[in-house]
């Protein structure tokens, strides 16, 4: 597809095919400047918010079900260890980023909301648990322990219908019960990946799937 | 009777996609040296 704008980054989403949103956290291997906001809009990068701190671990990022908000998991480097969750909002206008709250969590390397609940889910390799995180004020709910021993790289998203919950470590694929924290190998995708986010379907696409149906309905 | 022939041949395709495909066909990612792949595209490049 082409490439984004900085090294390890924390995080992508897409909100059309071809189109995402990404976080980038760092200076290691980045210019100062680089850190913050970017959009990826077919292989064109444009910054959108240059944030005050650099974090070298590896958080994760994901947009709301309504495509409003971009909440990102980053150790903002303040007096309080751990990761804390943050949210850029305004995104198609004057971009506020803001924190919500500590989570008291230290390797927050997935989050991902539920499409059809709207829970917003985080995977914690520190604690190698799954929870569900407030988007009041970034309280952690433990829903279990994977019972895995995963690296500190990693990313996680839900498909569309919130069917699948897929998380990456280093490129290898996992599915996740959102329910139990179990995990069941998914495959490689044969890079060491820091962000990963489910394609929504361009809307031709959509399009074309809701005139088959309606066919289909007519000729019954 | 033509048009909803293919309208129908087309949903079939569209349908049966993401299953050839299991979870991979519709997923992004961004490596850590920063580029952007489809997974779909990491598949056939292996």
């Amino acid at each position: 597809m082409g490439h984004v704008d900085g090294n390890f980054n924390g995080g992508m989403d897409f909100y059309d095919e071809l189109q995402f949103y990404y976080f980038v956290s760092t200076d290691s291997l980045n210019q100062p400047g680089d850190r913050g906001l970017w959009r990826w809009d077919n292989n064109v990068n444009t910054q959108l918010f240059n944030i005050p701190f650099s974090d070298s671990g590896d958080g994760d990022a994901t947009l709301s079900n309504d495509l409003t908000r971009f909440f990102v998991t980053v150790d903002d480097q303040d007096g309080t260890s751990g990761d804390s969750l943050y949210v850029f909002d305004n995104l198609n206008g004057a971009v506020t980023f803001t924190e919500i709250g500590e989570t008291g969590l230290s390797q927050l390397i997935g989050i991902a909301m539920d499409p059809v609940s709207g829970l917003l889910y985080g995977y914690d390799s520190g604690t190698e648990s799954l929870y569900t995180l407030s988007t009041t004020d970034g309280t952690p709910t433990l829903v279990a322990a994977s019972g895995q021993s995963f690296g500190s790289i990693g990313s996680m998203d839900f498909n569309a219908d919130g069917s699948t919950l897929l998380l990456t470590i280093a490129g290898d694929l996992y599915k996740v019960n959102k329910n139990t924290a179990q995990v069941e190998a998914a495959g490689d995708v044969g890079l060491n990946v820091s962000a990963l986010s489910y394609r929504i379907p361009e809307p031709g696409t959509a399009l074309l799937l809701g005139l088959g149906v309606l066919a289909l309905i007519r000729r019954r | 009777m033509r048009r909803h022939t293919c309208l129908t041949i087309a949903t079939s395709l569209l349908l049966c996609a993401p299953v050839m495909g299991g979870v991979n066909l519709d997923w992004g990612v961004i490596s850590t040296d920063g580029d952007t792949k489809t997974v779909a595209e990491l598949e056939r490049e292996s």
